[in-house]
């Protein structure tokens, strides 16, 4: 739990997003931290707030969009207190990112040359020759051979997996520490999907870069990442490293998303999935979010909203049952989550 | 055509004949298309002049003030409407769209006319109308100066309904995906608005200034009028006051070609501003 060794850590972070009426919440005490080189992946359903997170990171809520609390310490610099141009500084340099959406991310009316270019003339001084050459490069290293014709073409011209290449080569360029990568994959087939992951992987032995891996595809998570954070409803309900998740999942949530997960060997045993809906963000329950779905649901789970603890090590859970379940927490791990204020 | 009352019956009659005015309306139509072809769009009934002559000579100003008016308007429009989306809801938004609703509801002559009135007669900074100083110079100055509030009326008006489009497709556009990419790069916002953001809002435009230029033409027809300047608009009001049929046909004829040559251009213009459409 050194600092030093953390390249980012997020300390409850709440971000709000103003609907013309009022300041709703979309994420709130959300805390984790990343190593340098380290992968995480952060899974949870559809609107749990996993972009809203990637997003606070850079900075890029929109207008409507703000942090209201807590801290986001970026190599001991808090973003969150940050001049805009001290942040337009690391954007891309510092912190690249990916988007779900490769049809949709690039500029339909500038050659993918001229958006390569760019963003390497924004950070380095290099000519804008060399800056070609360069970005030939790295279209060649996400296994774009043809890079030359490719620097004078335009996005529609190409497929989804090639446009996803050159998001990675892009995001990749100024040899990013952090990588985000909001589902990277998930609006590609599942052939493509696997040769974006083996890219990814193997351009991260390679650079080096911290990676956020953001999913709801658990399957790439065990594929890819170190430890893992599962979000549900705005906050986070439980983090380990990714060995500990799929062996012992500890929030009736992550079971639920384990159980979904269809299995090649499972016979002929039915997919589960979890019953009910997200809770909007307009309208949380009272106490435990996760317990109108819960099936172990309890009258303190109703009432009091558990906080984020460790049952060992560095597993955590939001879970009241699980939390009066576990034996006894080792006293040096309580004592740290007291002093942290958690 | 106005006669004189006193005009013997039998020359009458000669002139008629003369004129082709007793074929049946088919058969004149044929004669004038078949004249066309050979380039000849007849004589004025008023003036004996080519009709060709008369219209190119006016043809030129009329030009001139509808492609100023529609630069003009285009000048404030497009960075006005930037602005606007990018403050979005800001009292500086509030105030343009307020402004731009003025200026697309108040009435051509009667902005015009109180321009005339304030700038040209109380104030004497420019003159009352015209395209140049009578026996003046009639140097670039003076026809700049002659220019100034047509051209302002006019193109206030393109302003205002311009300003509303440019704003509304720089809102959509601010929303795309590949403008998130682009903030993420750690571009400048400025170049993110002009370079990436300003293309893509700029490609509806195109449909919806190209369609403003038969409009002008139209709207360029009252405005001739109270500035007394000398292009089509005026002359299609003087001919249809002396039932000047040639000069009226060529006028429409005119008025055809600006048409369709404005939605060819618009296809073109389409074609080079979105890399996505190619006409093969
Ligand atoms: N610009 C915005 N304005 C208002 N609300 C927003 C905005 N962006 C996100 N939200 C809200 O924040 C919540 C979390 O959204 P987010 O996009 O982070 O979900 P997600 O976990 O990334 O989902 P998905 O898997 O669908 O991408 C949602 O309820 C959404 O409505
Ligand atoms: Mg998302």
């Amino acid at each position: 739990m050194n600092p030093i060794t953390h390249l980012l850590e997020i300390d409850r972070l709440q971000t709000v997003f103003w609907n013309g009426r009022e300041e709703v919440a979309a994420i709130e005490d959300v805390s984790f931290s990343l190593r340098a080189g380290e992968t995480i992946g952060i899974v949870g359903e559809s609107g749990c707030g996993k972009s809203v997170t990637s997003l606070s990171i850079m900075r890029l809520l929109g207008q409507n969009g703000r942090i209201r609390r807590g801290e986001i310490r970026f190599n001991s610099r808090n973003l969150v207190a940050e001049s805009e141009k001290e942040l337009r500084s690391l954007r891309g340099k510092e912190i690249a990112m990916i988007f779900q959406e490769p049809m949709t991310s690039l500029n339909p009316v500038l050659t993918i040359g001229h958006q390569l270019v760019e963003m390497i003339r924004c950070h380095t001084s290099l000519s804008r020759r060399e800056a070609k050459a360069y970005a030939m490069e790295m279209l060649k290293k996400v296994g774009l051979p043809q890079a030359k014709d490719l620097m004078s073409v335009y996005p529609h011209t190409l497929s989804g997996g090639m446009r996803q290449r050159i998001m990675i080569a892009m995001a990749l360029s100024c040899k990013p520490r952090l990588l985000i990568a909001d589902e990277p994959t998930t609006a590609l087939d599942v052939t493509i999907q696997a040769q974006i992951l083996e890219l990814m992987k193997s351009l991260r032995k390679e650079s080096g870069a911290a990676i956020m891996l953001i999913t709801h595809d658990l399957g790439v998570v065990a594929e890819m990442a170190d430890r893992v954070v599962v979000m549900y409803a705005g906050q986070i309900v439980e983090e380990a490293d990714v060995f500990t998740l799929f062996r012992e999942p500890k929030h009736p949530y992550t079971q639920g998303l384990m159980a979904s997960i269809p299995r090649v060997q499972g016979e002929n045993e039915r997919l589960r999935a979890i019953p009910g809906t997200v809770p909007s963000i307009r309208k949380m329950p009272k106490g435990c979010r996760f317990h109108t779905r819960c099936e172990w649901a309890a009258e303190r789970c109703r009432q009091e909203q558990p906080q984020l603890e460790s049952v060992g090590g560095e597993h955590q859970v939001r879970c009241w049952i699980v939390q009066e379940q576990a034996s006894p927490l080792p006293v040096s791990a309580n004592f740290q989550h007291q002093e942290a204020g958690v | 055509m106005f006669i004189d009352p006193n005009t013997p019956v039998e020359m009458l009659e000669m002139r008629k004949e003369l004129l082709g005015l007793n074929d049946p309306v088919i058969l004149q139509y044929f004669k004038w298309l078949l004249n066309l072809l050979q380039g000849q769009l007849g004589y004025s009934f008023s003036s004996y002049a080519p009709v060709t002559t008369i219209i190119g000579e006016r043809l030129g100003p009329t030009l001139l003030l509808a492609s100023a008016s529609l630069i003009f308007g285009l000048l404030i429009a497009i960075p006005v409407g930037i602005l606007s989306a990018v403050k979005q809801n800001t009292k500086f938004d509030y105030i343009m769209t307020g402004l731009s609703f003025i200026g697309t509801s108040i009435p051509q002559f009667f902005l015009g006319l109180g321009l005339i009135y304030i700038c040209a007669v109380q104030f004497k900074l420019f003159p009352t109308g015209g395209m140049m100083t009578l026996g003046g110079p009639g140097d670039f100055w003076d026809r700049l100066r002659h220019m100034v509030l047509p051209v302002f009326v006019l193109g206030i008006v393109i302003a205002g309904k311009k300003v509303r489009y440019v704003r509304a497709g720089m809102l959509d556009v601010l929303k795309m995906d590949y403008l998130r990419t682009a903030n993420s790069k750690g571009l400048h916002p400025f170049h993110v608005i002009n370079k990436h953001a300003l293309r893509n809002a700029l490609i509806p435009i195109i449909t919806v200034v190209a369609m403003e230029i038969p409009l002008l033409l139209g709207g360029s027809i009252l405005i001739e009028q109270i500035f007394q300047w000398p292009g089509i608009g005026q002359l299609t009001i003087q001919s249809i006051l002396s039932r000047d049929y040639p000069i009226l046909m060529g006028l429409n004829l005119v008025a055809a070609l600006i048409v369709l040559s404005t939605n060819l251009l618009t296809d073109l213009l389409y074609a080079a501003a979105d890399p996505r459409i190619q006409y093969t």
